[in-house]
């Protein structure tokens, strides 16, 4: 004998074997060679077939007004003739056979021994699927109906508004013990979700391409209407059940144990019903989580890292053992990626502050003669003519000494020249600046366009070199080294100056 | 074009990035597929690359990039117009820091979380031994290193030890990368040590991507 316990959970057991045996039904067939050769005897893939077929049925007499006849399932085979690997000629035979053979069973009705929960008997259950209409064309029943949507996985919202109509309509009839059910029934759909959403978010940290944004979107949708609806349907009902329980406990009490019972049935449904509403919600605020986890999977960061990573040491720093200096000219392009952008500019703020003179409380002692029949130069036109004569001079020297000293060249100054451009220790200043340049590229200035401004009195040798004649500025590479002997300048009057000596090489 | 295209690239082009939090505005427009795609296009033909991840919108431009890369006269100019050997020493330097940061293999990219200066001149330091003593024994060190790299560690070497800025000291050394990556959002002061800012953690793994190293290549084989 059954206990009370297993004839609960047993209750409707007949709906659950309708489905397995249509399953069986479907792959309990006959199976004739002809057929069999089409696959190459693939049972799988001629199972495949049938559902195809049977979709397709389904979703042909579900739009209005059409009718699925032969020819229709005919030419759908036809479509699918490449998939399965058959040749389209065949197309009619197969629908002969699936739709007449297979899911009409040749005609026979096919019954299934099956367990009936109200009786705890077996009795034969018919199964059907294809019904064949006067006028030729062919239509699913309501239990082939019902295992198509059943065998898309999804949960259809569908199922679950059923699920809370069905509990509304007994609690309205009194029929408690059916309520019941239906509560129980909610309770798992709504668990049922919840687990799917876990499920993915596991699947989609684990690996992401698994996951289609279709599921993600089905998912999310799904969540979103079985809440906001759902939440508000199912409050009314609890606001009818705990009425109800109200009355039953405010009743005259006719007989004891059926009241009893009934407040238990009622007060059970009554905490189901919160459980869903609860669970609910908690799976409503999970689908922020979900879509924040979608999301930050679906940054660039996470598809970069499935690629990998490769090895600093490995690809930077070992090559970098290995570089000739003057390749490592433009090692710095490494970083470019890590700073910020620029737009290329030529006046731009940093240009001003920029290689300034020193900001002087009192001016300068320029020592213009004014009275001289000379031109009212400014002074920072004097200082940069100056520049200009000084780096004009050295290069002039070089034309013909491709390597020399400084001391050499200025062995080569008129006492004139020397004493002018010692002025506010000019000589001095280039030549330590053009040690600090070190390697100067002359190649490179002249590749790069330059806007003339006009330096305001600090030395710029970009401006120097561009206000040369060409032929004087035609080198590649001019360096400037530091030597260990000393060179005394001097004007022959108060200016003297002690200053290192260099050995400037010209490279053409 | 859509004019939202135009607006979000001139708005990256400010900082270099935007924030989900800070311009909500901006960063929906990447969403829409029509903007997306258009700046797309800017990906290919200004050279750069576009880089979302963690709430934020990078634009990186590619190492080949001329038309807004800080190019390397602005690195010189930052770096005070170093010879080229110093340029060297301090770019070496400068992969050796992110190497100590990034090193990691297999799961964990990050290795440390912050850098002291004492420990990583430390280690640095200790590299630049290790070279110079392998330079002198190893019969076959050229095969390892390169002469110019050799002069390298004992420049390094040689370098003063005290607190001095200037690139003649190791701490000046130090700290004119610090200041570049600094000045760069790459790096912060905590507290007297040097942390790895949001920007760069966001930006490594873009960075160390190995679909990366040919771009990579084309840099370390002086490809313009």
């Amino acid at each position: 004998m059954i206990s009370a316990e297993s004839k609960e959970l047993l209750q409707d057991f007949e709906k659950r074997m309708r489905f397995v045996n249509l399953v069986k039904h479907l792959l309990q067939r006959s199976k004739p060679a002809e057929i069999r050769e089409l696959f190459n005897n693939n049972d799988d893939r001629t199972d495949n077939l049938i559902l195809m077929v049977m979709v397709f049925i389904m979703d042909s007499t579900l739009r209005y007004g059409e009718r699925c006849t032969k020819q229709d399932i005919t030419a759908f085979l036809r479509e699918l003739a490449d998939v399965y690997g058959y040749e389209p000629e065949k197309a009619s035979t197969l629908a002969d056979y699936i739709v007449t053979d297979v899911l009409q069973s040749g005609g026979k009705i096919r019954l299934f021994d099956t367990f009936q929960s109200g009786d705890d008997v077996f009795r034969e259950q018919s199964s059907l699927i294809l019904i064949e209409q006067q006028n030729g064309s062919y239509v699913l029943t309501n239990e082939a109906y019902e295992f198509l949507f059943r065998t898309k996985e999804i949960d259809s919202e569908l199922d679950f508004s059923v699920s809370r109509f069905k509990l509304q309509e007994f609690i309205r009839r009194g029929n408690y013990g059916k309520a019941l059910r239906e509560s129980r029934e909610l309770v798992s759909r709504v668990r049922n979700l919840k687990t799917r959403m876990d499920d993915f978010m596991i699947r989609c940290r684990t690996n992401i391409s698994e996951v289609s944004i279709d599921e993600y979107e089905e998912i999310v949708t799904q969540v979103s209407e079985s809440f906001e609806d759902e939440n508000k349907q199912l409050s009314d009902i609890r606001n009818i059940v705990s009425a109800k329980l109200q009355a039953v406990t405010d009743a005259e009490i006719e007989s004891d144990e059926n009241i009893g019972q009934t407040e238990k049935k009622i007060c059970e449904i009554l905490d189901n019903i919160d459980t869903v509403i609860s669970e609910q919600s908690g799976v409503f605020n999970k689908k922020y989580t979900l879509s924040e986890l979608y999301e930050s999977l679906m940054d660039d960061s996470f598809s970069y890292s499935q690629m990998g990573r490769y090895d600093i040491e490995q690809e930077l720093l070992l090559p970098m053992q290995r570089m000739d200096l003057e390749n490592t000219v433009n090692i710095g392009r490494l970083f470019i990626p890590l700073y910020r952008p620029v737009f290329p500019h030529l006046f731009g703020l940093d240009f001003f502050y920029d290689r300034q003179s020193p900001v002087r409380e009192n001016s300068r002692d320029d020592g213009i003669d004014i009275t001289g029949e000379k031109s009212t130069d400014s002074a920072d036109d004097l200082r940069n003519k100056r520049y200009v004569d000084i780096v004009g001079g050295l290069l002039s020297y070089a034309e013909k000494n491709p390597v020399f000293c400084f001391s050499s060249y200025v062995e080569t100054m008129s006492g004139e020249q020397l004493a002018e451009q010692l002025q506010e220790k000019s000589l001095p200043d280039v030549m330590l600046k053009l040690y600090g340049f070190g390697e100067i590229d002359i190649a490179d200035w002249r590749t790069k366009q330059r806007d003339i401004i006009e330096p305001v009195g600090e030395f710029d040798l970009s401006y120097c070199l561009g206000e040369l004649p060409s032929e004087l500025v035609n080198m590649d590479l001019i360096s400037v080294q530091k030597l260990d002997k000393i060179v005394t300048l001097s004007d022959g009057a108060d200016i003297v100056i002690k200053i290192n000596d260099f050995r400037i090489e010209v490279k053409r | 074009m859509k004019p939202e295209s135009l607006r979000l690239f001139a708005k990256l082009m400010e900082k270099g990035y935007i924030t989900h939090e800070q311009e909500p505005v901006y960063y929906e427009y990447y969403s829409d597929s029509e903007i997306a795609s258009e700046l797309a296009v800017m990906e290919q033909e200004f050279d750069f690359t576009l880089y979302r991840t963690n709430g934020r919108l990078y634009l990186l431009p590619n190492p080949s990039n001329e038309l807004f890369s800080q190019d390397n006269s602005d690195f010189r100019r930052s770096v005070g117009n170093e010879k080229l050997e110093e340029l060297y020493l301090l770019n070496y330097m400068a992969v050796f820091l992110l190497h100590e940061l990034y090193g990691g293999k297999g799961n964990t990219l990050q290795t440390r979380y912050y850098i002291k200066e004492s420990d990583f001149l430390d280690e640095f330091t200790h590299h630049c031994e290790q070279v110079h003593s392998e330079g002198e024994t190893l019969k076959n060190a050229s095969a390892r290193y390169s002469i110019d790299f050799l002069r390298l560690a004992d420049n390094w070497l040689a370098k003063r030890g005290d607190e001095s800025n200037s690139v003649d000291t190791r701490h000046g050394c130090f700290m004119k990368i610090i200041r570049k990556f600094r000045d760069e959002e790459l790096l912060y002061n905590a507290d007297g040590v040097w942390k790895p800012t949001v920007k760069l953690n966001d930006l490594m793994p873009y960075y160390l991507a190995k679909n990366r190293i040919s771009e990579i290549n084309s840099v370390l084989e002086g490809e313009k």
